[in-house]
């Protein structure tokens, strides 16, 4: 598998602008923003939605930046439709995450803020209306909305909404890096978030009606142990068929939002060994993901950290727990890179998930250090090695892996439709990234879109299992996740040499479960809830 | 009068420095002319001839006190330093106020290793001769050397103002504020020194380190530099030089560094375990390997070695060779805490949840307050199915890592309250100040700002309270005006 930065070509060549270029005073200008693959107007393709942020300052008056939408021509073309769907916005924005609220059939979107979030619902017409304030997901002003993700936590058939929060930053009293004094290896640095009032996560109800109800308190979701939330995921980690939440917090153990079945959540991060390292400490957690690496039935974790650091790799022993295997896996001997984005893919078909990750700097400032690391860093990828390890094989996976870039959000679809999954990487101040995948075998693969009837209608939640020759992979449909983005809807597994799948079931939430057998591969099937593949369509391979 | 002589070795260095010879010259008796003539024979340098002088003096007339001194003085610089303090206590105890011989007896039970006797004796001396700058320096030495920084800063500040030349006494001086944590003092003592003898290659080596610990590693990168220049083969300099790299995050540069040491001394472990670190944050983990066992092989019982070698084994996936290397560890050091935590961790990974058990223990008898082995004992516990212990520690842990977090934030409150109360924004400095004593009832630098804010804003009462409260916290802080 070979990957090309074709974002250039793709006409994805507006810069995404956040925060100071050169010297940071908050943290505020160092998170960086997300990206997500959408299918908006339902013609197949995957369109690109980018966040935007702002600079302390403003911006200079002759820029325009606004997050932006991106149209997929299908030819390996996306045009800016931004304007013309409604979507002009700047200021502070962190996360994207897709999921069909109102039922409608088309996907909807909401982006979260320093200061107020946006819920964009879709017209169905290639054009949205923002309604947060009215929908009762806007919040306050000084709180830092971050990671976010659409999930149908009480079965009732509609898309909740879960914000997590970084800092609860007033920009008035935070000290500057003078004033902490906060250095970084010498160097002067923005403050936090260790000695910042941490934020706190924000659960919504969807009440059917175009109206969320803050259910935080009731559902549990405030009780946590740690604070300063960044990437959210959500899987159902113990296959007991509802929803979990795992968030990744920066400096402090991440949570593991344990859905109890009755509304509620506990988190059980500490106990369920899936919020420290493997020598006990709070990481600074970023993005993250959840995939069956070993295919052993059972979501597994990754999450990107600091540098200095390792990513950690939690293997989930079904029994309601994880084990850190970061070191056992092969993954300790990367320490230097400070990771963001990340997705467990199939990047060459094999059946077996790998992991992909990118990098960059927190500080601007580090430039000062003659760091090898410094502040744009090369992205990872780790292949599977099929025995429970993995192989950093950057090297091999061409010059848009290994050039370094200030990345930060990353999402994983197909936006070619070729049947291999591409890589999407929002930046800071700087363009973004589209890396195309080519791949250099003739593995099989299949794609899943699913289309709920009486739950939501994105089928989010809802867990495949795709059994071949070679084994069971599982996924789920997943709103959210990575660092602060969002992936394609449709699921993609690996075939391996496989021409058919022997068997896909599905799980939706609510518990119905629906099999479909021999399947044919390198195809995008289509399945309703209740009625099977309805649509089926070859890509070119 | 005074003058300087040369170093003689170790055993005379308390009589190397200053030596006040006052010569008497009536000539009363033959002991009176042995006397004069030992003074003679001292001038010129003739050690044996004036000892034999002054023996031959006493001997005629046993109780004159200046002939007891002067033999005691001269028997020193001779190195007989057990015969010296014999002859000075006798002088001493024949005229209790000659302040000289308080002076070298003092030098004389320094330089035996006597520090409590040559503070005592040296003390009297400074009450004798309140002006006498070595006196003071060399109490302050003295000080220094029992742990009482405060009182050697003292003495140390006595002795620069009375000579201010003297750049061993400002060298001094920097290292016992150093000591105290007077970072910016201590700086400026070295710099003193520095100027005064640009060839005291000391003074390099410890403004580097002072400025190390200010976090200033550009600055101490150029001290350091200094003294290589002074002495291309300092190893002292040169390892600080590749420490400080390391520190400020160059691992290119520190892996030079100690490559250039290694050339000048294939045979410091040091050097090969520091070259080793470097080569792990570049994540070069087969060449920190290499450096490390280099470091083991030359000095089998440099335990960070070894524990280091455990951490990039266990980076590397070799739970086995990791456990091994950390076990080494231990056996050279048991009291080592990380390396009982790190082993703890790697049996963990290998499964063997009982022995990391024992293991985390074990690390956790030698530091109880580190949350982070208290959580990774609690995973250990839960592993082997023992619930309920993992919840206790798991709890000991995050009431810890509690602490800490307020602690930082009640830094950072304290320093936004010092600029506010620095742009006169009293009103919000003395809420920023309430907030970080709150947060951290321990800060004793809270408490004194918030007094001074309040002591600004006219509230007496609350501001003596409140800087009763840090004064309790931290005897050092200076009375409010």
């Amino acid at each position: 598998m070979r990957f090309t930065n074709v974002a250039q070509q793709a006409g994805l060549n507006i810069s995404t602008i956040y925060g100071d270029e050169r010297r940071n005073r908050y943290l505020l200008e160092t998170t960086g923003s997300g990206a997500a693959f959408i299918d908006y107007d339902n013609d197949g393709w995957q369109d690109i939605f980018l966040v935007n942020g702002t600079r302390l300052d403003g911006l200079p008056p002759n820029l325009n930046f606004t997050n932006r939408l991106y149209h997929n021509t299908g030819n390996g073309k996306f045009t800016d439709v931004t304007e013309k769907a409604g979507l002009v916005r700047t200021g502070w924005g962190q996360s994207a995450c897709s999921g069909d609220f109102d039922n409608d059939g088309y996907t909807d979107l909401f982006v979260s803020s320093y200061g107020k979030n946006a819920l964009y619902r879709n017209n169905r017409n290639s054009t949205f209306t923002e309604l947060a304030e009215k929908a009762g997901v806007a919040n306050n002003r000084t709180r830092w909305g971050s990671g976010c993700a659409f999930l149908d936590y009480d079965h009732d058939g509609l898309l909740d909404l879960f914000v997590a929060s970084y800092i609860d930053l007033d920009l008035k009293t935070a000290p500057l890096p003078e004033t902490g004094p906060c250095q970084y290896k010498g160097i002067m640095v923005a403050c936090g978030p260790p000695g910042l009032t941490g934020g706190s996560n924000t659960l919504y109800h969807n009440n059917g009606n175009g109206t969320f109800s803050d259910v935080s308190e009731k559902s549990g979701i405030i009780k946590t142990n740690g604070t300063y939330g960044l990437g959210v995921l959500t899987a159902d980690f113990d296959n007991d068929g509802w929803t979990d939440i795992y968030v990744a917090n920066d400096s402090a153990p991440a949570a593991l939002y344990h859905n109890n079945k009755n509304g509620t959540f506990t988190d059980i991060g500490i106990e369920a060994g899936c919020a420290l390292s493997i020598d006990g400490k709070p990481q600074a957690g970023m993005g993250v993901t959840a995939g069956d690496y070993n295919r052993d039935g059972w979501l597994d974790i990754f999450k990107t950290n600091f540098s200095g650091d390792t990513s950690s790799l939690y293997r989930n022993t079904g029994k309601s727990t994880f084990d850190d295997v970061t070191f056992p896996a092969g993954m300790g001997l990367n320490t230097r890179w400070l990771g963001w984005g990340c997705g467990f893919i199939d990047v060459d078909n094999d059946g077996w998930t790998d992991i992909f990750l990118v990098n960059g700097h927190v500080y601007p400032e580090v430039e000062k250090l003659t760091t090898e690391a410094g502040y744009a860093q090369p992205k990872v990828l780790y292949r599977n090695l099929q025995n429970g390890s993995f192989a950093d094989v950057s090297q091999k996976a061409g010059e848009a892996v290994v050039s370094p870039n200030p990345s930060r959000g990353a999402a994983f679809g197909d936006y070619d439709n070729d049947g291999d999954v591409d890589i999407l990487i929002n930046s800071v101040n700087g363009p973004p990234e589209l890396l195309r995948a080519d791949s250099l075998n003739q593995n099989n693969w299949i794609k899943i879109k699913l289309a709920g009837v009486k739950s939501n209608r994105d089928g989010i939640g809802a867990r495949i299992k795709c059994v071949t020759e070679d084994g069971t992979q599982i996924d789920e449909v997943r709103s959210g996740g990575s660092y602060y983005s969002q992936n394609d809807l449709r699921v993609h597994f690996g075939l391996g040499k496989n021409q058919r799948v022997q068997s896909l079931e599905i799980s939706w939430p609510g518990g119905k479960v629906e099999t479909l057998k021999n399947v044919a591969a390198n195809q995008l099937v289509v399945v309703k809830e209740g009625q099977g593949i309805v649509q089926t369509t070859t890509f070119k391979k | 009068m005074y003058e300087r002589v040369k170093q003689l070795g170790l055993a005379s260095l308390a009589f190397i420095l200053l030596f006040s010879v006052t010569v008497n010259s009536q000539q009363r008796t033959s002991a009176q002319q042995h006397y004069q003539n030992g003074l003679e024979l001292l001038k010129k340098g003739d050690l044996d001839g004036s000892i034999e002088a002054f023996k031959k003096a006493i001997l005629l007339r046993p109780n004159e006190a200046e002939a007891h001194y002067y033999l005691g003085y001269a028997l020193g610089i001779k190195g007989q330093l057990a015969d010296a303090i014999v002859e000075l206590q006798k002088a001493i105890s024949l005229n209790p106020e000659l302040g000289e011989a308080h002076y070298y007896l003092g030098a004389a039970r320094w330089f035996s290793r006597d520090v409590d006797g040559a503070i005592a004796a040296l003390r009297t001396a400074v009450r004798l001769m309140p002006r006498h700058a070595n006196a003071h320096y060399h109490l302050g030495l003295a000080l220094q050397k029992k742990g009482d920084s405060q009182a050697a800063i003292a003495e140390l500040k006595t002795a620069v103002e009375l000579a201010p030349e003297m750049a061993e006494a400002h060298h001094a001086l920097g290292l016992s504020l150093q000591q105290e944590g007077e970072l910016d003092e201590a700086i400026e003592a070295f710099r003193a020194a520095i100027k005064l003898r640009p060839n005291l290659l000391r003074a390099y080596n410890d403004l580097g380190l002072a400025l190390m610990q200010k976090r200033d590693p550009d600055g101490a990168i150029a001290a350091f530099s200094e003294a290589i220049k002074l002495d291309s083969g300092n190893m002292v300099a040169q390892l600080n030089l590749g420490m400080v790299l390391i520190q400020k995050g160059d691992y290119a540069a520190a892996v030079d560094q100690y490559r250039r040491i290694i050339v000048q001394a294939p045979d410091s472990a040091e050097a090969h375990y520091n070259l080793g670190l470097a080569l792990k944050q570049k994540d070069e983990l087969a060449g920190a390997e290499v450096e490390l066992r280099k470091a083991i092989e030359l000095q089998p019982r440099l335990h960070e070695a070894h524990y280091m070698l455990g951490i990039l084994l266990t980076q590397q996936s070799k739970l086995e060779d990791a456990a091994a290397a950390l076990k080494k560890a231990i056996e050279v050091k048991p009291d080592y805490p990380e390396a009982h935590f790190a082993l703890g961790t790697v049996m963990q990974q290998q499964g063997n949840f009982a022995g990391a058990v024992a293991a985390l223990r074990q690390a956790l008898r030698y530091a109880p307050n580190a949350p982070e082995i208290h959580n990774a004992l609690g995973t250990a516990l839960r592993q082997t199915g023992d619930i309920e212990s993992a919840r206790v520690e798991f709890q000991e842990a995050a009431r810890l890592n509690k602490i800490k977090s307020n602690q930082q934030a009640a830094m950072f409150a304290t320093n936004t309250g010092l600029a506010k109360l620095k742009e006169g924004k009293v009103d919000e400095a003395i809420e920023t100040f309430q907030r970080a004593v709150q947060l951290d009832p321990t800060n004793a630098q809270a408490f004194y700002n918030l007094a001074r804010a309040l002591q600004r804003k006219g509230q007496r009462e609350e501001a003596r309270a409140a800087e009763r409260k840090a004064r309790e916290l931290d005897p050092r802080l200076k009375p409010l005006p």
